[in-house]
């Protein structure tokens, strides 16, 4: 499959005025929030997301619309919609994009949300190191307010919404969609024991709805444009547009639009491949949580099935790319770093493990590790994985997939470390 | 209802039942850090491993205390899966612990060095160095913390925030850096904070009253109950070397729970106190002089009966136990004949949780008896119309008036376990003891009726309240039993809120019974 | 408070604050946009504020502490007048994160972590996890402002910038 570029979630972003209200209206903007309110029921806004199998875009990959049908019949307590723009998997920065860009599009997607699932408030929870996205937020919802797009009675209906930004304040853990529901609560980004899911029990303990930006922001197309428009883009896996973000070693760096299941090794290419015309080490396909691809395994489709069967996952689509310099000890070394510190501290597994591993490879990677380190370090990840038996969470799996799969793909590099008794790649 | 198999056992639980607590039904018990039957689960220490038989899970195991019982749920606590889950926990949980057991007060009583000892590898493949975080910290006059024991399993958290509603402790950093601590400027300052010590799984959280004091595994613990106020919560007495060392909390559905006030937990060190009475005195010339008790009891019986019965009061305490209370007041009326008997009430400050405002830890027992309140008692022997007190197992040296009527008395008896400074006004003194030293029931707010049991002897001559007051009845030529158990079938009889309750009911479950009647006393 | 007047809110927060905590149905869910707010406003959080906070928010100032101490925005520590974060994380650390972190801590003479601020009290640095801006590795989020696609010879000129 070559790469089929789409022109939705970030149309007119290379725009000066993309992200204001009159651009985004000249672009059909706030249609479909208007088809919506006059002309469908909620449950019928529901079942069109839920036949475009818009699948989560923060990197589960749950289907947007069965979710929403979690929620439970005949409560009587309020509902809320809490949006993901957490966006802190390292190598991922799409949804800044839609938010400094195209603010309107995700602000359109909540209020859908909103009206499909019966909320009268939403939060946007973004990360408080986008300070340019958050203003840009509260800029559109300001100009939504005053357009009659939001606020009471919206566009003459029964309907009235409102749309917070709720501000993060650095912490990785708060893009877990239960960590992220105790931050705004305002309280440590602590992920929660599941169940109750957030459909059930969720922000001030009422029925939430947690989405991710990118995946509210498909929203307005499906409903304006229809469902089957939708799954006409993308895989049969994964259907829709689907933004890509490349970085790392690569010529042109940036954030892409193609159809989901855009080929990684095309999508390289068209990034104009590996920089300074140096070879390919391997590539990281979806966030620092995603198991390492080497050379020969990056002819893949990116959609979920197609990440899973090639022994990684599409996660966030934040790819990194390593050229041959790379030091593979050294980058587990800067992910475990990563994981370590961000480590809420709840679970035993993954608050020692995960400090307990940095430590082994920063051994390793000094060039005062042993063989039997190797082996150490793997099984200690292996410990701590366990697709939440081990952990409250998927942070300690997160950081289990890239040291298991470091150390089963490039275990060379690692006895080389070992043998010599420092890194090979520094002279 | 759903019917699940644990271990190969079917059981039938209530829904919203655990697997943790459907396996403690069935006797099988799951190690646990973090849960605890009376806080809010957690679900972060990991420890409580268990397997889920179902062959298409990749990872079968996961943590008890959060698994609703299913229908058709079949669990292994005990196979090769959940085993090695759990030693990969227990590995984690060790890493970054100090190994400082030969000078932890914890030591004995750590389920952590238990838990290791059974699910834990033989030898640390950790060699790097340990995080180091807080020593030594006073987290109170009371408690103090040190960081790197400690497991982070937040019971402690919890309880403050969730049971006694003050979220005074809280976690500070992450990750491995993570620790419990107080606010800034701040401490631990709820009235039950001592039991964070209790719930602690580890030594992170240590009292400084019983720190150093002794070992634990030298410790002789006796069940009773507190007697600091109309709670009744039941505890064990820790003893050694004839002093007593901790009062900790017992559980008990009914009355506390699992827990206790500090100041009733540290209501104890008058048992061990220098001014304990160790013999009997009687006046003469103006000075105490020491007798033995079986002359105290004769001459005390004499004085009583030489006083014309309306000049005589008797002072009853609410401290006593039901069956001392029931055979003083026999005493008193059938005996002596007096004009009146009553107990001194103490009233402080209560809340909505354990702590009463009635400092008496058997009102209620002494009002079911026939005994109540005391009144104008300073102004009945100002007026002449008191001219012999009897005192059981009371003093109000810090009465001011009542001290001050004293001297109008013809006479006081006291039988106190201290030298107090009212029984230093006595012409005889009897030597009784504390809750520590002796057996009987008591009566709570509620009407829960608890058990004492004596964790120590009496004190050199002193004897059991209720030999002392069999003893004055005996010169009565009135012969009652002296064991708490054959006062109370004689209690049980005459009082007919006792009736339906039997002592060896008490005794067994070393727990309060309470029967319609007692509840419905008044 | 960091004024020292011991009344919160601050008389010029007022109004803002009390819109933020009017946004929720309970109060405690405006403590991070507010503590982002202090921060910002005094480069530091400190003891009073936080009991200061935790009053207003009928909350207790041991929740706010384990708040405070959670999230890497915000320091006990004042911070300089602009705070610099370096990312660190892999597509920054792989094109010379490293090798800037240090270029900013000499020419800025304070350390990443150190808690301090510059003499002048202009300037502190950490580094961050990974701040989303990966397209333009390496970077760094100085006060609102993200700078992109730094090389070595920026470094100077970034701080001359701010200097004003």
């Amino acid at each position: 499959m070559s790469l089929k570029p789409t022109n939705i979630l970030l149309r007119g972003m290379e725009k000066e005025s993309s992200a204001t209200i009159e651009n985004y209206i000249s672009e059909d903007g706030y249609k479909a929030l208007e088809k919506a309110l006059k002309e469908m029921k909620p449950e019928e806004i529901v079942a069109e997301v839920a036949k475009a199998r818009i699948r989560g875009r923060g990197g589960a990959g749950f289907e947007a619309g069965r979710k929403w049908g979690f929620l439970p019949k005949g409560v009587d307590k309020p509902v809320y919609l809490a949006c993901n723009a957490d966006e802190s998997e390292p190598g991922t920065f799409k949804d800044r994009h839609i938010m400094e860009h195209c603010p309107h599009r995700l602000l359109e997607g909540c209020l859908l949300a909103c009206y499909a699932i019966g909320s009268k408030t939403g939060y946007i929870y973004v990360r408080g190191e986008f300070p340019g996205a958050q203003q840009s937020l509260w800029r559109a919802i300001d100009e939504a307010h005053e357009k009659g797009y939001m606020g009471e009675k919206i566009l003459g209906t029964d309907f009235s919404c409102e749309i917070y930004v709720h501000t993060g304040a650095g912490a990785y853990v708060c893009g877990e969609e239960t960590g992220m529901l105790s931050s705004i609560e305002g309280g440590r980004g602590h992920p929660r024991l599941k169940p109750p899911f957030p459909a059930v029990e969720g922000l001030f303990r009422c029925p939430t709805i947690v989405n991710n930006v990118e995946t509210l922001s498909n929203v307005p197309f499906v409903i304006h444009e229809g469902a089957d428009a939708f799954l006409a883009l993308g895989t049969d896996d994964t259907p829709g547009p689907k933004l890509f973000c490349v970085s790392g070693h690569v010529e042109k760096p940036g954030c892409y639009e193609f159809e989901a299941g855009a080929n990684l090794k095309e999508l390289l290419e068209h990034c104009g491949g590996v920089w300074k015309g140096r070879k390919l080490k391997g590539i990281i396909p979806g966030g620092a949580s995603a198991h390492i691809l080497k050379p020969d395994e990056i002819d893949v489709s990116m959609d979920f099935g197609s990440m899973a069967r090639a022994g990684s996952i599409l996660g966030s689509a934040g790819m990194i790319v390593l050229d041959e310099t790379t030091c593979i000890v050294e980058l587990l070394r800067n992910a475990l770093e990563f994981f370590a510190h961000e480590s809420c501290g709840q679970c035993t597994p993954c608050r020692e493990g995960t400090g307990w591993a940095k430590k082994i490879v920063t051994r390793i990677e000094a060039g005062e590790g042993t063989m039997e380190d190797i082996d150490k370090l793997w099984e200690v990840a292996d410990n701590f994985e366990g697709m939440g038996g081990k952990t409250i969470c998927a942070l300690a799996d997160a950081a289990a997939w890239p040291t298991k799969s470091y150390v089963e793909k490039f275990r060379d590099e690692f006895e080389e470390h070992v043998r010599l008794g420092r890194c090979p790649m520094k002279g | 209802m759903p019917t699940l198999t644990i271990d190969g056992r079917e059981i039938t639980v209530d829904p919203g039942t655990t697997v943790i607590q459907a396996a403690e039904e069935l006797g099988i018990y799951i190690p646990r850090y973090c849960w605890h039957p009376g806080l809010k689960i957690a679900g972060n220490c990991r420890i409580c491993q268990v397997e889920v038989v179902n062959p298409k899970l990749k990872f079968p195991c996961t943590i008890a205390c959060n698994l609703m019982c299913g229908d058709g749920m079949v669990i292994e606590t005990d196979s090769d899966e959940a085993k090695k889950a759990r030693a990969d926990v227990m590995e984690f949980l060790l890493i970054n612990h100090p190994l400082d057991c030969p000078i932890c007060d914890q030591a004995g009583e750590c389920t952590l060095q238990e838990f290791s000892y059974e699910y834990g590898h033989d030898k640390s493949r950790f060699t790097e160095e340990k995080v180091h975080k807080s020593k030594r910290v006073q987290f109170s006059d009371q408690v103090s913390f040190d960081g790197e024991r400690c497991i982070l399993c937040t019971r402690c958290v919890r309880f403050c925030r969730d049971v006694v509603g003050n979220e005074e402790l809280c976690l500070v950093e992450r990750g491995d850096h993570e620790e419990i601590a107080v606010a800034n400027g701040g401490g631990l300052t709820n009235p039950y904070s001592m039991n964070v010590i209790d719930l602690c799984p580890v030594g992170a959280l240590t009292s400084s009253d019983f720190r150093f004091k002794s070992r634990v595994w030298f410790l002789e613990e006796t069940p009773s109950a507190c007697t600091s106020c109309a709670r009744n919560c039941a505890v064990d007495i820790g003893t050694r070397w004839d002093k007593v060392m901790r009062l900790k909390p017992r559980e008990n559905e009914h009355v506390n729970k699992w827990w206790m006030c500090d100041e009733g937990r540290l209501n104890y060190h008058y048992v061990n106190a220098a001014d304990r009475l160790g013999y009997a005195y009687v006046q003469q010339g103006g000075k105490l002089v020491r007798t033995s008790v079986d002359d105290a009891v004769a001459m005390a019986h004499e004085l009583i009966g030489k006083l014309p019965a309306e000049k005589l009061y008797g002072l009853i305490s609410a401290r006593l136990t039901n069956e001392e209370i029931f055979l003083a007041k026999r005493y008193l009326d059938q005996v002596a004949g007096a004009a009146g008997v009553g107990f001194l009430p103490r009233i402080g400050e209560g809340d909505d949780f354990l702590i009463s405002a009635d400092r008496n830890p058997n009102a209620r027992g002494a009002g079911l008896i026939g005994v109540s309140a005391a009144k104008g008692l300073a102004a009945d022997i100002k007026a002449g119309k008191v001219k012999g007190l009897v005192i059981f197992g009371d003093s109000f040296d810090h009465d001011e008036e009542l001290m001050g009527a004293l001297a109008d008395l013809d006479f006081l008896v006291v039988m106190d376990y201290r030298l107090s400074e009212t029984a230093k006004q006595a012409d005889v003194i009897l030597p009784g003891v504390t809750f520590a030293e002796k057996e009987g029931s008591i009566t709570n707010i509620d009407g829960w009726v608890s058990k004492l049991n004596p964790a120590l002897p009496p004190p050199a001559e002193a004897r059991r309240n209720l030999d002392l007051l069999a003893g004055l009845l005996g010169r009565a030529g009135q012969d009652v039993p002296d064991t708490a158990e054959g006062v109370f079938r004689l209690l049980a009889e005459t009082v007919s809120a006792f009736t339906d309750i039997s002592y060896g009911e008490i005794f067994a479950a070393s727990r309060q019974v309470a029967t319609d009647a007692v509840v419905k006393a008044d | 408070m960091a004024e020292g007047n011991g009344v919160f809110p601050p008389d010029n927060l007022k109004a803002e604050f009390d819109g933020i905590v009017a946004r929720y149905p309970k109060k405690t869910a405006a403590l991070i946009p507010i503590l982002m707010r202090l921060q910002e406003e005094f480069q530091h959080i400190t003891t009073e504020d936080m009991d200061g906070l935790a009053a207003y928010l009928d909350t207790t100032p041991a929740h706010v502490l384990g708040v405070v101490t959670f999230y890497t925005m915000f320091s006990q520590k004042k911070r300089g007048k602009h705070h610099i974060y370096l990312c660190k994380t892999l597509s920054c650390h792989i094109r010379g994160a490293e090798e800037l972190l240090s270029l900013f801590e000499e020419k800025l003479g304070v350390k990443a972590h150190s808690g301090d601020a510059s003499g002048d009290g202009e300037f502190s640095i950490d580094t961050g996890e990974c701040l989303g801006l990966c397209e333009q590795a390496p970077c760094v989020l100085v006060d609102d402002q993200a700078i992109g696609n730094i090389t070595p010879e920026m470094v100077d000129q970034i701080i001359e910038e701010l200097r004003g």
